[in-house]
């Protein structure tokens, strides 16, 4: 109904690797990255809240972005599907972000479209004051969606990856605000992936939630990783060396150091990084 | 053993207590005695206003009771009648002199033009017309003193009839040359184009404007015959009409005869009206001398002076009640029923006959329209005719006047007419009408663009524009009522008729205007004022959803205004239709505007035009008690009726308030 | 449709068209609102500055502010000139010069002089009302916000407040009237008929009597506060509120009593949310009409409210504030509405109109500017 040509939605999903194929030539033997950030530069305002971050964010992996809070991490997450614009005065000042190749703030990128293929979910779950059904359906219905049967397809698909049809599947007509912390926030991932996006940007998804959400979400986040290329901001260091493959320390703006969860955590490269792992400060 | 050491903690005495209390609690009594001076205050407004609204339904009551005994009840059916035959009367003469004007449309046209302009010529030269003015009767009044001491032989001593003379030609001389001053400025004036835009129904040609100037041109203030072209106009009209007048002699005969027939009507009620208004006078009067009867009685009681409480008496008993022989007064109108039934019934049968005689259709559409007015009356006019002798006999002056139905009167009544000679009737209709129909109007206006700009401001806006619109807002919300009402009188009522009589927009219900002060008008001007409210409240409801609910909507790929449209405006629409529903309470509020502005016509507005009836004038409950609450004496039926209107407006207030806290209320809770 | 180079490229136009009409359609709406209220103002600055203000030394029509209102005589001179003069100069010139020959055309009641005596009553109206309004408004929000812990009683204070806000005005005119100026007890030397009760105070001839106190400014005034009541004590209390409670809460941890807290640590820190709300409340009191019609304002006075006072001492005193009084608005409907229209008339009007905004606005301004100045310098 939005849309002039239905068959344009974001159903019909373009594959990756034709995507790849055309875009980005893989030099290395690793797979190229989906998400490659080069010397970016970041202010709100006259503040500079990111300095030269290089970064190359591999697919189909979790990758954690951890630091003490005002560390930059949350910033450069939401650069990555263009939230930074809604705030007056923020905006880079340099470098590139690409996400499958394409430089996100050329002027043709259309913001929309960019958030339809990059979801996010945010700190504290935010459910609309809508049905359950129809939190799962937004995305779906502002882009143009209309059909009611591959509505309700998607729908119970995504509540089934984001392991909440058993619970929900009853009461999907209830409104969304009855559910529990744990299960708004899964919403919320099933909302993200309902409309079939390639990355998950997930800004301290579990930082309002009891431990045994927690861990249902971890739970999730390590199924999902099959799918999707899951982007983790989390102050929690035991969360990011349970859950993720990669791992970058953030502090003061700065990246310190990137590489495998298992080699930042066992093996820092800096001193920094291990001062911060291990609790010396931060 | 000593007294055990005073513990540390131990509540010290206040120095100062007064029944018991400290100071620290006699303050808190004193803040919370202010505080509850808001129930107080609303309390004591609703005790007021009803204590003088609820004593109008009894005065109401006893004034209908008077209506009904001295016949003027029983009068007003009979004028009934006598109203319904001029309407019809109305609509066929109407029609009659449409198809007569029809005839010579074109040169009616140019006369009006002719007037309109010259009217204006008017106002342009009169500097130079006062000038000619003065010459001319300075001339004339010189003139007349000659005449005079000639006349009178003996009276030329102190007049010198020579300097006199010398002085007519040199008064003369400067009133040729003010002649001529006058008739160049008009050449000037005339030249400016705006001169040719009038309101005269036709568009004239460059011929007939000319024609028109020239005879205005040289029609001077002292002309005493029109200019030959005008002369010659009417001349033209005149045999026009003439030869029409032949033409329709049967519509005119048959109009004539029409008016006749209801002449033995109007000849019944005059006298009939004459007594019921004397029967009428003679019970107030009456009723007068008793309540002073009363008071004095009142007065000798309360008096602690023996001699004044005698003179007081005395005073009482030299006032002679009077009681107003009801059935003997009103025999006279039993008496008339026969005479009534005579002359209805003649009545009916000459309208009958006379109905099927006028033409079935006219040539012009005016002639058109009101035949088939007049078509539609008749058969309603015989039938009351029918009706009403039954209703007469049914009728008696001493049937008591059922009081919940003259409580019903007041909510029903379609008139409202105060200070009559005949019977003054309270009736809520009009003015409740007038005041909805201007709300409505406001509401229609304002609601679009104060959410609009809600939305905007809070939703698309940068700060930039959000510290500019903002305090426009806030300044909005500071003019007073008075200047806005100001405006609608000098610049908005002129600037919105002119803007109706634009040719293209001849098809909006209700154009060209005729009336500067109307519903329309008063509406804008409402909508104006109460676009801060709704703005403000709209706008705090949107700053009420949560940002997290905009930036989950954005991150799922909407753009900004689904967002707006699908949760940032759902989410606040409870709080938006609460400010909506406050400006509207603002609107009925209002008073200087309305009365100022909505035209002061009170009537019920004739809602045959649709939506037009948005051009008419109205008055408003606000309006009428600014109007006339300050010329009525306290505690009369006036003054209550006042009373209950504002009772009333009151209980509307509270109304919308009350519905605007539940739907906050009601929202509040299911977040 | 042409293949998008990357997977981001717009792909919806109908979408976007939608979305910018709605756009479009909101900012007119916004802009329009903003074009009305420049008209409105701009209409009147250009037909009311050139009767306040003049090309010439000394730039300001004093006379337009010093005068009260008079009645406009237009004549024509021995040339044949057409003159106007207010009646009093005309009069004065008559007298001055017997033989010269005036035709009167027309006399335009209130159309000459100036506005000085309504300025002056509607000051007195807003100082009797903003004196009543502030010193019980801010009592009760002392109440609402530092004393009061919920409760029947309190949430039927706070519904009432909330109800008389959206009373209109004509309401509080007829209340006012029925209740100040016919209902409330006065002490008068014979009781009127329309007296509710009285008695004979001892000592004395004269009675106490509940027949309220006749339209007079203090009626005027005290009707005002009851209007603007709600306001003020909403605002008091919003600025009452915002005082952190850390600062409370420190004043009694140091072992002062409630009072002590709220006049040291609690008051000072209000009182700029309290001023620039009274200075708001000012703007809406002197623009209100309906309330005053019956309660206090007169349309003719010859004298400002302080000259030819007949009694001396404390009767001085309740003389000048039960006498009636001119006032700004009512002055505008009076020239606007109730006498016949004309162009004579129309500079008056427009002058008055003019005065009365400036004054609005200036107050207005003067509260906004207080806040954002306010805003700056207290930040906690």
């Amino acid at each position: 109904m939005l849309l002039e040509n239905p068959n344009s939605s974001l159903m019909e999903t373009p594959s990756l690797e034709e995507d790849a194929v055309h875009t980005s030539p893989s030099d290395s033997g690793e797979s190229a990255p989906i998400i490659d950030i080069e010397g970016v530069d970041f202010h709100y305002g006259k503040s500079k809240a990111l300095s030269d971050i290089t970064l190359a964010i591999p697919e189909k992996q979790v990758t954690a972005f951890i630091g003490p809070s005002g560390c930059g991490k949350s910033t450069l997450l939401r650069c990555l599907n263009r939230m930074n614009d809604l705030i007056e005065g923020a905006q880079i000042s340099k470098g590139v972000i690409r996400i499958l190749g394409t430089d996100i703030y050329d002027p043709t990128v259309d913001p929309i479209e960019l958030r339809k293929h990059v979801g996010m979910v945010f700190q504290k779950s935010n459910p609309f004051p809508k049905t359950i059904y129809d939190n799962v359906a937004y995305g779906l219905r502002v882009g143009g969606l209309t059909d009611k049967h591959g509505l309700d397809e998607i729908v119970e698909r995504s509540l089934r990856s984001a392991a909440l049809w058993d619970e929900t599947k009853d009461r999907l007509k209830d409104n969304a605000m009855g559910l529990s912390g744990g299960q708004q926030q899964r919403l919320c991932i099933a909302r993200a992936i309902a409309v079939q996006p390639k990355i998950i940007l997930m800004d301290e998804p579990c930082s309002a939630l009891d431990p045994i959400a927690t861990m249902r979400i971890e739970k999730l986040i390590s199924e999902l990783k099959s799918d999707y290329t899951i982007v983790i901001v989390t102050h929690n260091m035991q969360q990011a060396s349970r859950v993720s493959d990669r791992t970058a320390l953030f502090y003061l703006g700065e990246l310190v150091e990137e590489g495998t969860t298992e080699q930042i955590f066992q093996n820092p490269d800096k001193k920094e990084t291990e001062d911060y792992i291990s609790g010396r400060f931060g | 053993m000593n007294a055990p050491e005073p513990n540390p903690f131990t509540k010290k005495r206040d120095r100062i207590q007064i029944l018991g209390l400290n100071r620290e609690s006699m303050l808190k009594y004193f803040f919370g005695g202010n505080a509850s001076l808001a129930i107080v205050v609303l309390s004591l407004i609703c005790i007021f206003l009803a204590k003088e609204a609820l004593q109008f339904f009894p005065s109401h009551h006893r004034g209908l009771q008077l209506y009904r005994l001295s016949g003027q009840e029983f009068v007003d059916y009979l004028e009934d009648e006598s109203r319904q035959h001029k309407k019809a009367a109305g609509y066929l003469a109407r029609a009659y002199y449409g198809e007569i004007n029809a005839s010579s449309k074109r040169e009616q046209g140019l006369l009006v033009a002719y007037e309109e302009l010259s009217e204006r010529l008017e106002r342009e030269t009169s500097k130079e017309a006062l000038l000619f003015n003065t010459t001319f009767e300075n001339l004339l009044d010189l003139q007349f003193e000659i005449e005079d001491s000639e006349s009178e032989e003996d009276g030329a001593e102190s007049f010198d009839i020579e300097a006199a003379k010398a002085e007519v030609t040199a008064l003369t001389t400067r009133l040729e040359e003010r002649r001529r001053t006058l008739r160049e400025r008009k050449t000037d004036a005339l030249k400016d184009p705006g001169m040719r835009e009038l309101d005269s129904p036709i568009s004239l040609s460059e011929t007939e404007f000319q024609n028109i100037a020239e005879a205005i041109i040289t029609t001077d203030p002292d002309a005493e015959d029109d200019a030959p072209h005008i002369q010659e106009l009417n001349r033209t009209i005149d045999d026009k009409k003439a030869a029409a007048e032949a033409e329709y002699q049967d519509l005119f005969t048959q109009l004539e005869a029409f008016r006749a027939a209801g002449r033995p009507l109007d000849e019944l009620i005059g006298p009939l009206r004459d007594h019921a208004r004397t029967t009428k006078e003679r019970a107030v009067a009456a009723e007068t001398l008793r309540k002073g009867k009363e008071a004095l009685l009142a007065g000798a009681e309360n008096a602690r002076d023996p001699e004044r409480r005698a003179e007081f008496l005395a005073d009482a008993e030299a006032i002679e009640l009077e009681e107003v022989p009801y059935d003997e007064l009103n025999q006279i109108f039993y008496d008339n029923i026969d005479a009534h039934h005579a002359v209805t019934s003649q009545m009916m049968r000459d309208l009958e006959q006379l109905g099927s005689q006028v033409v079935a259709s006219g040539q012009t559409t005016i002639a058109q329209t009101n035949l088939s007015r007049f078509r539609e009356e008749l058969p309603e006019l015989l039938t009351m005719l029918g009706e009403t002798n039954d209703k007469l006999k049914a009728w008696r002056h001493d049937t008591p006047f059922p009081f919940l139905p003259s409580v019903l009167a007041f909510f029903t009544g379609k008139d409202w007419v105060t200070n009559s000679s005949w019977h003054d009737f309270y009736g809520f209709l009009p003015l409740f009408t007038g005041s909805i129909l201007i709300s409505l109007i406001a509401l229609i206006v304002t609601v679009p663009f104060s959410v609009g700009a809600a939305i905007y401001v809070n939703q698309i806006a940068g700060w930039r524009e959000q510290n500019l619109i903002k305090p426009v807002v806030e300044f909005i919300q500071a003019i007073p009522s008075i200047v806005l009402g100001f405006f609608g009188i000098a610049v908005l009522g002129t600037t919105l008729r002119e803007v109706s009589q634009l040719e293209w927009l001849a098809w909006v219900p209700g154009f060209p205007m005729q009336e500067r002060l109307n519903v329309l008008n008063a509406g804008l001007l409402l909508a104006f004022m109460a676009i801060p409210t709704v703005f403000t409240l709209a706008e705090d409801a949107l700053n009420n959803v949560p940002r997290s609910f905009t930036e989950g909507s954005l991150a799922l790929g909407a753009t900004k205004v689904q967002t707006i449209l699908r949760i940032v405006v759902p989410g606040a629409l409870s709080g938006i239709i609460a400010a909506i529903l406050l400006g509207f309470g603002r609107i009925i509020g209002e008073t200087m505007v309305v009365l100022l502005v909505a035209g002061g016509s009170i009537s019920l507005p004739d809602f045959s035009e649709g939506i037009g009836v948005i051009t008419q004038p109205v008055h408003t409950m606000t309006g009428i008690i600014a109007q006339e609450t300050g010329e009525v004496d306290q505690g009369s039926i006036h003054y209550r009726a006042l009373f209950l209107l504002g009772m009333v407006l009151f209980s509307i207030s509270l109304l919308i308030n009350y519905s605007a806290q539940k739907i906050v209320f009601k929202y509040q809770l299911a977040r | 449709m042409a293949v998008p180079e990357h997977p981001f490229a717009t792909k919806a136009t109908a979408l976007h068209k939608q979305e910018s009409a709605i756009r479009v359609f909101l900012r007119a709406a916004t802009y329009f609102i903003l074009c009305c209220a420049a008209f409105i103002f701009l209409d009147i600055f250009l037909k009311g500055a050139p009767v306040v203000f003049q090309a010439n030394f000394p730039f300001v029509n004093f006379d337009f502010l010093t005068k009260s209102p008079e009645t406009l005589v237009v004549y024509q001179d021995g040339e044949g000139e057409i003159q106007q003069q207010s009646a009093n100069q005309f009069e004065a010139m008559r007298e001055a010069h017997p033989d010269g020959q005036y035709d009167i055309i027309g006399s335009y009641s209130y159309s000459a002089g100036g506005v000085l005596g309504p300025l002056i009553g509607t000051a007195f109206l807003v100082m009797i009302c903003m004196t009543v309004a502030l010193s019980i408004g801010v009592a009760s929000a002392i109440f609402l916000s530092e004393y009061s812990r919920g409760g029947r009683t309190i949430r039927g204070i706070r519904l009432a407040i909330l109800n008389l806000a959206g009373v209109p005005s004509i309401v509080f005119g007829l209340f006012g009237l029925g209740f100040f100026c016919y209902a409330v007890p006065n002490i008068v030397a014979e009781p009127a008929g329309r007296s509710l009760f009285h008695f004979q105070l001892p000592f004395s001839n004269s009675y106490l009597s509940l027949e309220g106190w006749d339209a007079c400014m203090l009626a005027g005034g005290c009707t005002l506060a009851l209007m603007i009541l709600p306001v003020i004590i909403t605002a008091c209390e919003e600025s009452l509120r915002a005082v952190p409670m850390g600062f409370r809460e420190g004043s009694l941890a140091l072992g002062a009593t409630k009072w002590q807290t709220i006049r040291k640590a609690v008051l000072p820190y209000a009182f700029p949310g309290i001023l620039t709300a009274s200075i708001l409340g000012i703007t809406r009191v002197a623009g209100e009409t309906a309330p005053i019609m019956f309660t206090a304002a007169v349309a003719h006075k010859d004298k400002l409210p302080w000259q030819d006072l007949e009694s001396s001492g404390l009767g001085r005193l309740f003389e000048f504030f039960f006498q009636k009084v001119q006032a700004l608005p009512y002055h505008i409907y009076t020239v606007a509405a109730k006498i016949p229209q004309s162009d004579y008339n129309k500079p008056m009007q427009y002058g008055s109109v003019f005065i009365f905004m400036m004054l609005v606005f200036a107050f207005a301004s003067f509260s906004i500017l207080l806040r954002i100045q306010f805003r700056k310098k207290l930040k906690w």
